[in-house]
Parts: C-alpha cells; structure tokens; sequence
C-alpha cells in the first residue's frame, strides 16, 4: 500500500508518533490541525446554539437577554434544532457550543443535550451554573459534556445583586464546590463589566477558591437592539487595572516594557482585506434563538436563514460573505498583529474595512503595561 | 465481526475519522485517523462480515496481493479489538 506523503491527519499523528509527543498532545495538536483545515475547507466543524433568550438571572449588560418589559421570541423546538444539528453534522459539525440567555433554562435542552451526546459531539456548556444543583449535576456525571463554561459575576451577595439582579452569590459557591466534588470539566470566565465592584480581587480570589481554573474575558459584547439595553465596552485602561489585579493574584510579576521600545500602531490607510481572520464562518457558526444563522454571536449583522433555505445553502451563503468581509487593512503588517485581537466582533463598530483605534490603544497600553510581549521587544530587566 | 453501532465513520476534507457515539464517546475520549483502505475496510464492517470476505473486498479494491491484504486486515483487526471497536456475533 502506498505511503501517504502530504500532510493531512495521518502523516500529522505519525510525525509526532516519531517525534515521541505524548498522546494527550497529539490529541490537541490534531484537533488544532483539524479546525485549520476546516477553515481551509469551509466545513462547519464547530457551531454554537443560542437555545433560548431567556434567563435566570438580570445582567445589565447582556447582549442577549431582553430587558424587563421587552418582548422575548419564543424559542424554537427541540425538533427543529435536532433538525439542524443533523444537517450541519452531514457537513461535518462535531463541536459544539450551548448557549443563551441560560441555555438551561430551555425547556427541550435535555431532548437536544441528549441527541448531541448521541452524535459523538464534542459539547460545551455556557452557562451562569445556577440551575447547576445536585440532580443536575448526576445528568451530567451520567451523560458527560466535553466541558462547562460558567461565568462568575461576583465576589459577594451584594456584587452579584448589583450585576445580575439577584443574591445568589452563595447558592452558586455551592454549586461550583458540588461540580468540583463531581470531577466535572468546569472553567470559569469573569467578564469585565460597568456593574461590578471596582475592587475587583474579592471575586478573583473567589473564583481562585473554587480550585476550577478561571480567565478573565477580554471584550464586552454590545447589547442587540432587541434586549432593549444600550452600552459600549469598558475603557482599556480598567481592563489593565484588572488584569494587573489577576496576575498579582497568580503570584505573577509584570514588568513594563521599556517606553521606548514600543511602537506607534500602524497609521497606514490601507486598503481593506477580505475575510474573517478566525473560523467565524470558515469553520464555525452561530445559530440565535430565532433560527438565525451568523458567523459567530458577535456578527449578527450578517445572518441567513437555515430554517427557510435548509442548513446547507445557508452555510453556503454565510460562508461567502465571511471570506469576503471587508478586514481591517491597517492590521496587516502592524507592529502589534500578532498579539492584537484581530476578531471582527471586536472591530465592528469601525468602518468596515478598518480597525477600531479604540482596541490599538487597548494592545499598546497591555504590552506597555507588561501584559502582551511583542517578540522583538526587550525587557529592561534582562 | 462488525463495527460496533456506537461508532461512526466521518469524511471530514479528505481525512477519514471513526467518532465514538454517545457512552462510547466518553469510554474512548478521541477519535480514529484512519488511512484510506482501513477506512474501506471500516466502512465493509458496518455489516457483518467474515476474513475471507474482508479480503475478497480489498482485493477487488486494490491492486494487492492476497498476502498483504490478509496482513494489513489482521493489524487493522488487532488494533479495532484492543480499542473494543468492533463486536464479533455471539459475544
């Protein structure tokens, strides 16, 4: 039989069969590999399932919960949903992303939980975690998701009250010790809002307590029109202010970089370039509660239709306009490309075709400041 | 013998996968890169299926002599087995 020469799966897990890399590795270096071809493909490997607006709790700033006194959609049925998630599985879907509003608050989430888990998925689970309790809990030791994201919005009662709504701040430290207790893949996210505590380090050191590692989310989505909430993200220099707080935290040193080693970002007009810089409609795509398809949630702006034309031709059509998306031409080249979010959520409330200078001053600043190393600059210390 | 029922094979840009399905999928925690004539084989062993006729396929599919189709199936087989792929009738 003749041996396979040019890299694809097979050559790769051999390569580093030879190379000795431990079989955990092998699994994420091929799973890396796996999404780049996609994206190279245009499969739809990963999506991410809006299953309801709706929520438990009343975050200010949420981008997808209506307001009190705004009308919520009715979500769509578990059946329509297993009905897409069969169409992008026939195109390749093998990951997948649940979501909200809290997406456990969906009343057919075990029905579509379930066929996920039967396809061979690859599940993530986003949620606040408190509908997490204890019969919760041994669903999912029984029927295990690949891994949860929970967000964790504050250090105390009255830091929860003041960004959700609600005084669940001890019922959720209960519930994450109970994950924990049930080895259960948890991560957790803290995002940075207008709502929380200027001090941020008691809910850091809550997050630290709970032994499941956490990270601190590095952009706040702009509420849709239809939660009824206005709102932009938080200036970059109380992200720094953060993100100084989380590192002395982990015991970490930061050391500024020398002032004069930090260049000025790309001022160059330069024409746009095409196509999303992530999988966002290469690889990846986001279904809303209402059955709307777009590249990613932060993209709603471009959408389809896959209850209407069928989850195939709406790929199809998504997937064109994300190659084509006019990309911020400053970018390309800049100093800072390779540490800047070149995510075009993040830019899209520049020009199309150009960079938000909002989020060029957020990078100069974090690698000033320490916290991004470009590769050629030197540390004054060394 | 034949691929157990909890598994299943995926084209997915010119590789070929075998996915764990549900409870398998959390037993076997990864997925199986499969060249192209063991994902020919697989794809036989979603019916039943004896030596001979494994060997019969791939010679009808390959230009291969009957020595090398009957080693290459045996490996294939071997390795299925220790990963508690494939289920043989009456176990």
């Amino acid at each position: 039989m003749e041996e396979q020469r040019e890299l694809n799966a097979l050559t790769l897990l051999d390569a580093m069969k030879e190379k000795g890399v431990s079989p955990d590795e092998r699994y994420r270096r091929l799973n890396r590999y796996l999404e780049a071809n996609a994206r190279r493909n245009g499969i739809p490997l990963h999506g991410s399932l809006e299953l309801t607006s709706f929520c438990n709790l009343d975050c200010k700033m949420c981008y997808v919960h209506p307001e009190k006194g705004m009308r919520a959609e009715a979500p769509l049925s578990p059946e329509t949903w297993i009905r897409l998630i069969d169409e992008a599985r026939e195109m390749g879907l093998l990951r997948v992303s649940l979501t909200g509003g809290e997406c456990l608050t969906y009343p057919g989430f075990d029905d579509v939980y379930l066929h996920l888990y039967e396809r061979g998925m690859k599940i993530r689970i986003l949620t606040n975690g408190l509908l997490l309790d204890e019969k919760r809990i041994a669903f999912f030791r029984r029927y295990r998701p690949t891994s949860f994201q929970i967000t964790l919005y504050g250090g105390d009662e009255a830091e929860y009250e003041a960004v959700t709504g609600h005084r669940v701040f001890g019922k959720m430290m209960d519930h994450l010790a109970m994950l924990k207790e049930a080895e259960l893949p948890v991560s957790l996210s803290i995002t940075p809002n207008p709502f929380m505590r200027q001090d941020v380090r008691p809910l850091l050191e809550a997050a630290a307590r709970t032994g499941f590692p956490w990270q601190i989310n590095s952009f706040l989505m702009p509420p849709r029109a239809e939660t009824g909430r206005s709102g932009g993200d938080l200036p970059s220099d109380r992200y720094i202010e953060i993100l100084r707080t989380a590192t002395a935290l982990r015991g970490e040193e930061l050391t500024p970089a020398d002032p004069a080693a930090v260049p000025p970002p790309s001022a160059a007009a330069a024409e746009p370039v095409r196509g999303t810089s992530c999988g966002a409609g290469r690889s990846s795509f986001a279904i809303l509660h209402n059955g709307i398809m777009c590249p990613c949630v932060g993209l709603p702006d471009i959408r389809t239709e896959p209850l209407t034309v069928g989850f195939r031709e709406a790929w199809n059509t998504l997937h064109e306009a994300a190659v084509n998306l006019p990309a911020p031409g400053e970018c390309r080249g800049c100093a800072y490309e390779a540490q800047c979010t070149l995510c075009p959520a993040n830019h899209r409330s520049a020009a199309p075709g150009h960079c938000d200078r909002r989020i060029c001053d957020r990078t100069l600043k974090m690698v000033s400041a320490g916290l991004m190393r470009l590769p050629d600059i030197k540390n004054p210390c060394e | 013998m034949k691929l157990k029922e909890q598994y299943e094979l995926v084209s997915l840009a010119g590789d070929s996968l075998l996915i764990p399905l549900g409870d398998e999928g959390v037993r076997f925690h990864g997925v199986v890169v499969l060249n192209d004539e063991s994902a020919f084989i697989l794809e036989k062993l979603k019916q039943e299926q004896s030596m001979d006729s494994l060997v019969q396929a791939l010679l009808d599919e390959y230009e291969i002599d009957e020595a090398t189709a009957e080693t290459a199936i045996r490996d294939l087989l071997r390795q299925l087995d220790e990963y508690g792929i494939t289920e043989t009738k009456g176990c």
